[in-house]
């Protein structure tokens, strides 16, 4: 009969010093996959007649698709800085920088758990500097702006992504990009955080699946690592 | 006695002479790099050339019927392509309505292209097709309807009045009432179990509506090639629920329909409402038919859902001075989707009379269920033991020890510890001293009522226990098969919302096989068309069925690698796929038979002469000019289970909490938590710990916090977002929490394992209904306990 | 949402000459903004043409302190007010209610000046699509007040409405003296919030927050900031209390349990120049709600209210 525990607190020292010379695990992908063709959004023209045949043939009609892309409002032309790359755009009065990430520029790291309501940290970029929620921020007043996502992060060879995973802090991955996002802006600015500067930090990130006491041991991995590359 | 399952690939007593990869820390998750690194792509995040974007108009009523719709302004903006309404000239596919498809469920029934709401924020009446998310809500927002509002009713016991509104004159015409369940789990006799009773308790308990939700939102995305169409779907059951629902509305056959399951984001269960569950496939394939394009159609409301657990119920329970309990009886309300049963008090208990009579009604709820619902059985079987313990002064864990058993006897329990060869060992007794001592129960448990804290606050424990249970599942299948690389692939087609069940089958396959755990990867997404059929979700639920067949892929794997090893080119007549241009050449272990040979680390030796050795890619290379039909071919196997039997679950498990109730303000503040699981036998231990952790913050959510709240004067729900329905934060739980993991191999699983996924979140839900008492010495009359029901029950407000 | 123009001013005059053409609202950190332009929670009516960023007008965002008063930009995010050590040094109450105010990536966006002038949380007004067209959308009716009202006002209605003002920073400003300057004026704290169509202040339409005015406190004074709310971060506050007691003076003020900060003058009475302990606390905490009348469902948020105005009297000892 065999009895663990786990203690999360008392463990992740422990397994960080038995886990220190483990290999990256994953690869890399290369940052500029975006702009994949599907991105186009809203400057796609479809202008189209279509033959519609009901699934399973049961009935047949026609019907004609006819739209012009919406209007881009007055100026709205930015210049916008993410993971590096210089990205200038003309960008609708509406769109939040969620949109223009996910829809324009194919970074889909940030997701979308509440659904705009500010509530969940899931679309968390680092703007400026700062860990923000990219679906509270118009696009169009970001002129100039640097942005962050959990791709660059990643690409950077951030160790905060590796930490994650030795850590195991991870359940359904949905909530993660935005963890990792915050908690690289955390260790940016503090590079020995307490468990109460974890908590704290990111307590606007919510995890249905319950991984937060695992991100204690992801950040200071990723603290420990940080503190062992020389600068 | 239990009845033990038939069938290849099952044993339950099953058990390898040393475990390398299972049961091991610290391996890490295959797919967590690009988890973390945002790159995995969700439903949503899928996209095609030219895809469109679609979203579906709500109800503003908890009851409607459209009289007349609008849509021109939201036709004429810029960017839509077209606005799908009810009233569409192709009802019989648009408006598919099956009244028959839910009858326990009346949300379920209406189709989205329909006219009618059965509850407030319900998909209906019309689906916008935009060029992009922002100007489908731009458009909805444009559509005007005239409606005619229908009569509705939230609360279930106000339903079942004899004079209330009919809601679902279709359903039945007379009355909303669903059922009067008299469990038929229910045993023994009343008049002798409350006779033979000390002290008999009577007490009214509340647990009102809560959500899972999805962390994702509902969502597919559906392209058409010609008659054929592919579909990603985010959902935990994709290929039981939605795929059937294609092929059944629109009478394809299922090789037309290809369902692929990318990452999905938490669900928790099936969500078994009519959009997430039944209609977003076939909606999907229909609007992608329509526009000639991809589309993406998603509905954008997270705690929509509803869960299970909600009741109004009265008890009645009889008990000893020892803390034998004689009788429980149930009687109360619930809306209909609600899980109510004692099924966990008849299944772990030997208390000799169960009674539970439950009337369920309908109501305009966003109907549905979720699938935590073992939270339904675990609170109510936990809320009598909490009170007996408590009005006793006896310490909480021996009332659970002395009444402990299955199927009313502490007999079946021993016979089960038999049969798994493993007698005399009690996983309760086991589970209670594990806990007690991380916890440090001794010191912290008191009488009711009868510890301050320095900072003013009340200090309470809880206690809650029960079985681990996991889902029953049917026929399950694996593939392994292995390619010129000498790397094994098992594939299958399921919902995987990232229990890790990945590592899971890696670990059982490499250590029944020999084959490294490095060189076998996974494919569950991308095998829609294929009939291989794991049994979703895959987690530790779905584990304790499927890691059967993959013991059988794993099996059947060497065997058929140790023919092709020894076989001259004959192997191609007798292996299960012919191989051609294999005749003729020299067998790789001349001399030998399959018997002689054994695999480690990926390598094949000659068990007499281990220096006899060739890596399993060699022997696949052998085959010269057949790597591509290794796939399909010789080296690929088909594993599989068979369904289990029901019956009751031997292994226990037992969670501890320490809150401080501060009494001016109502508010608890769990502070300590120690969760003690039984899984049997440990496989991940990484992703169960993880699974306890998530249970931790869902059911203490569930306890203390998550709450569906309507409007009573409109029947809406008003905490349909994320500030108002209240997912627990990082700083929600006291920095003391700590997992324990049992194994007792006493599971009905592979190796004795059990499942844990939903357990922990489900069996913690109700804890603050104890320690709230145990603290002040009053007990709440209703769960979450919030700041307004500790108030309320302190006699302040 | 709905499109519009968008304008990023440049300096404080361009952006009060674009408010004053009509139509438009004002954007700092957008946290409350651009949730209410998404959902459609107001009627059409009530939506700009036009919004004016505000984020783009240099020295807007500073804290700094002169001649004993400290100053704080209208666009200063609430996390650099919550670790300001200036901020925290001899004005903690504020520097606490920046940090309990919502969850970190909200308060790094979100600024001072949006914090005061944020819209109410009422669930009804904020519903999806508009589905309750309320008097603070120039409907007639308070749908709470028939309705849930479990965290609704404890201190009656205002124009029949009885929603609360949300906002945590707000009863720090009142209780620390503070002044507000805008465009037009500069006003007392306690004198900036008021009943309004869909808007919580005083402020006209092509008015804007420009400072933050906050007077050294008397030597001797202590100031807390307590919130109760379901969870520790994210949450609009249930009930909020900041208090400033010592030197011979006490101001206490209570936020969403009213439309506007709740200046609690009986329990400051009542504690004024005592001793501060578990009694005299508890009796002041009992004057706070005094005046207070329960609608429906809120009996026990008076309770609440009691509690944490206690606990933030005991914070100061």
């Amino acid at each position: 009969m065999a009895e663990r525990e786990e203690n999360i607190s008392k463990i992740s020292r422990r397994e960080f010093l038995k886990d220190a010379g483990l290999v990256v695990g994953g690869a890399t992908i290369g940052s500029m996959s975006m702009l994949n063709a599907c991105k186009g959004g809203e400057t796609t023209t479809i202008t189209k007649t279509s033959t519609v045949t009901a699934p399973g043939n049961t009935s047949v009609s026609t019907v004609t698709v006819t739209s012009t892309p919406s209007e881009p409002s007055a100026a709205n032309v930015v210049s916008l800085t993410v993971n590096g790359k210089k990205y200038d755009m003309q960008v609708n009065s509406n769109d939040t920088l969620q949109v223009v990430l996910r829809e324009k520029l194919g970074f889909n790291s940030p997701k979308d758990m509440c659904f705009g309501w500010g509530a969940c940290g899931s679309c968390s970029v680092i703007l400026d500097g700062r860990p923000v929620l990219s679906c509270m921020a118009f696009a169009a007043e970001l002129d100039g702006s640097v942005v962050e996502t959990a791709e660059g992060i990643a690409d950077s060879g951030h160790p905060i992504v590796k930490a994650f995973v030795d850590a195991y802090a991870i359940q359904c991955g949905y909530c993660t990009p935005g963890m990792v996002v915050t908690a690289k802006a955390l260790l940016d600015r503090n590079s020995n955080p307490t468990e109460d500067d974890v908590r704290n930090a990111l307590g606007g990130n919510l995890c249905r699946c319950g991984a937060y006491p695992r991100m204690f041991d992801a950040v200071s991995k990723a603290a420990q690592a940080l503190a062992n590359t020389p600068s | 006695m239990s009845e033990t399952p038939t069938g290849n690939g099952y044993d339950f007593n099953h058990k390898l002479e040393k475990y390398n990869y299972i049961g091991k820390a610290g391996i890490g998750r295959k797919d967590g790099y690009n988890l973390a690194s945002g790159r995995v792509e969700f439903t949503k995040d899928i996209c095609f050339s030219h895809m469109l974007y679609a979203k579906p108009y709500r109800s503003p009523y908890a009851a409607a019927k459209i009289k007349s719709m609008d849509t021109s302004k939201a036709e004429a903006l810029p960017g839509v392509i077209m606005v799908v309404r009810y009233d569409d000239p192709n009802p019989q596919w648009l408006a598919w309505y099956d009244p028959n498809a839910m009858p326990t469920i009346p949300g379920g029934f209406q189709a989205v292209l329909g006219d009618r709401a059965c509850h407030g924020d319900q998909p209906v009446g019309a689906v916008v097709i935009a060029e992009s998310t922002r100007i489908c809500d731009e458009a909805l927002s444009l559509i005007t309807v005239e409606w005619e509002q229908l009569p509705w009713l939230i609360d279930g016991e106000a339903a079942a009045k004899p004079d209330a509104p009919i809601l679902f004159p279709e359903i039945n015409p007379k009355s909303n009432v669903l059922a009067v369940y008299p469990d038929p789990f229910s045993r023994g006799d009343a008049e002798s179990a409350f006779a033979q009773a000390d002290h008999i308790a009577e007490f009214s308990i509340r647990r009102w509506d809560n959500g899972c939700g999805n962390v994702e939102g509902a969502a597919v995305v559906t392209k058409w090639q010609g008659d054929e169409a592919d579909a990603w779907l985010a959902s935990q059951f994709p290929h039981q629920s939605q795929e059937a629902a294609v092929v059944n509305a629109y009478n394809l056959p299922s090789n037309k329909y290809h369902l692929f399951s990318p990452a999905h984001g938490g669900s928790f269960g099936a969500t078994f409402h009519n959009f997430y569950n039944t209609l977003i496939g076939p909606l999907g394939a229909v609007l992608a038919k329509k526009t000639g394009h991809p589309v993406q159609l998603t509905m954008d409301t997270t705690p929509y859902i509803r869960d299970v657990i909600v009741g109004n119920f009265k008890f009645k329970v009889g008990y000893k001075d020892n803390g034998e309990i004689t009788g429980i009886e149930q009687t109360g309300f619930s809306p209909c989707g609600s899980y109510t049963s004692l099924e966990k008090t008849v299944g772990d208990t030997i208390i000799p009379y169960i009674s539970d009579l439950v009337t369920i009604g309908y109501s305009n709820k966003a109907c549905s269920t979720t699938q935590r619902d073992g939270a339904g059985p675990c609170t109510w079987m936990n809320i009598p033991f909490m009170r007996v313990a408590e009005e006793l002064g006896m310490d909480p864990t021996e009332i659970a020890l002395t009444n402990n058993g299955a199927n009313g006897s502490k007999e079946y329990l021993e016979e089960i510890a038999i049969e798994r060869k493993r007698p005399g060992v009690d996983s309760l007794k086991e589970c209670v001293t594990a806990g007690k001592k991380a916890f440090g129960w001794d010191e912290r448990w008191h009488t009711p009522g009868t510890r301050q804290l320095p900072n003013g606050r009340k200090h309470g424990v809880a206690f809650s226990w029960a079985e681990e249970w996991a889902m029953w599942a049917n026929f399950t299948q694996i593939m392994a098969s292995v390619d010129s690389d000498g790397k094994v692939l098992l594939s299958g087609r399921r919902g995987d919302s990232g229990q890790d069940t990945v590592s899971c089958y890696a670990r059982i396959f490499a250590d029944e096989t020999g084959v490294k755990y490095e060189d076998i990867s996974c494919d569950f997404h991308h095998s829609s068309s294929s009939a291989i059929e794991l049994k979703a979700p895959g987690g530790s639920g779905g584990l304790v069925n499927n890691g059967s067949a993959v013991v059988d892929a794993a099996h059947k794997f060497r065997k058929v690698l140790f023919e092709m090893a020894t076989s001259t080119g004959e192997y191609a007549n007798t292996a299960p796929v012919s191989f051609p241009g294999t005749t003729g050449t020299t067998p790789i272990f001349p001399g030998l038979t399959a018997d002689d040979l054994d695999i480690k680390d990926s390598v094949v030796f000659d068990k007499a002469n281990p220096e006899n050795s060739k890596s399993i890619a060699e022997i696949i290379a052998a085959y010269e000019g057949m790597v591509h039909a290794t796939r399909q071919g010789g080296a690929t196997v088909i594993g599989s289970a068979p369904g289990l039997a029901n019956h009751h679950h031997a292994p226990r498990q037992c969670h501890f909490m320490e809150v401080e109730v501060d009494t001016d303000t109502g508010k608890v503040y769990v502070t300590k938590l120690v969760n003690v699981n039984d899984i049997g036998k440990a496989i991940n231990p990484d992703a169960l710990y993880g699974q306890q952790y998530g249970g931790s913050y869902m059911g203490v959510g569930l306890s203390i916090q998550d709450r569906i709240i309507y409007d009573p004067t409109t029947g809406v729900m008003l905490t349909d977002n994320l500030i108002e329905y209240k997912w627990p934060t990082f700083q929600d739980i006291g920095a003391d929490m700590k997992q324990v993991l049992v194994e007792t191999e006493l599971g009905h699983g592979i190796y004795g394992a059990t499942g844990i996924g939903e357990n922990v979140g489900a069996c913690t839900s109700m804890l603050t209904y104890m320690a709230i008492h145990n603290a002040t010495g009053v007990w709440v009359d209703q769960l979450p306990t919030t700041p307004d029901v500790v108030l309320k029950a302190l006699g302040k407000a | 949402m709905n499109n519009f123009v968008h304008l990023n001013a440049k300096t404080i005059d361009e952006a009060v000459a674009a408010l004053a053409q009509g139509s438009a609202w004002a954007n700092a950190g957008g946290t409350d903004l651009v949730g209410t332009m998404r959902f459609h929670c107001l009627p059409a009516t009530l939506y700009p043409s036009t919004i004016v960023n505000l984020k783009k007008i240099p020295s807007l965002d500073y804290i700094k302190e002169e001649n004993g008063m400290l100053k704080i930009g209208a666009l200063t995010r609430l996390e650099d007010i919550a670790t300001s050590e200036l901020v925290k040094g001899k004005w903690l109450a504020l520097a606490e209610a920046a940090e309990k105010t919502a969850s970190p990536h909200i308060r790094e966006a979100g600024t001072i000046g949006g914090n005061i002038c944020q819209l109410n949380r009422c669930w009804y007004f904020r519903k999806q699509n508009n589905v309750f067209d309320c008097v603070r959308k120039g409907g007639s009716l308070c749908y709470a007040l028939a309705g849930d009202n479990r965290y609704h006002s404890i201190f009656g209605a205002v124009k029949a409405c009885v929603a609360v003002n949300p906002s945590d920073t707000a009863p720090a400003l009142v209780v620390l003296n503070a002044k507000i300057v805008t465009t037009k004026q500069t006003i007392e704290a306690e004198k900036f919030w008021d009943f309004g169509i869909p808007g919580s202040t005083v402020l006209a339409d092509d008015e804007i927050v420009k400072e933050i005015q906050v007077p050294a406190p008397a030597t001797g004074v202590k100031s807390a900031f307590v919130k109760l709310a379901i969870r520790a971060s994210i949450d609009f506050p249930i009930v909020n209390c900041a208090a400033a007691i010592g030197a011979g003076d006490a101001r206490i003020c209570l936020n969403a349990v009213y439309n506007k900060p709740y200046r609690a003058t009986d329990a400051e009475a009542s504690i004024k120049g005592k001793t501060i302990d578990e009694a005299s606390a508890e009796t002041a905490a009992t004057a706070a709600v005094s005046k207070a009348v329960a609608l429906s469902m809120n009996k026990w948020k008076i309770q609440a209210a009691a509690g944490v105005v206690k606990q933030t009297i005991l914070a100061c000892k």
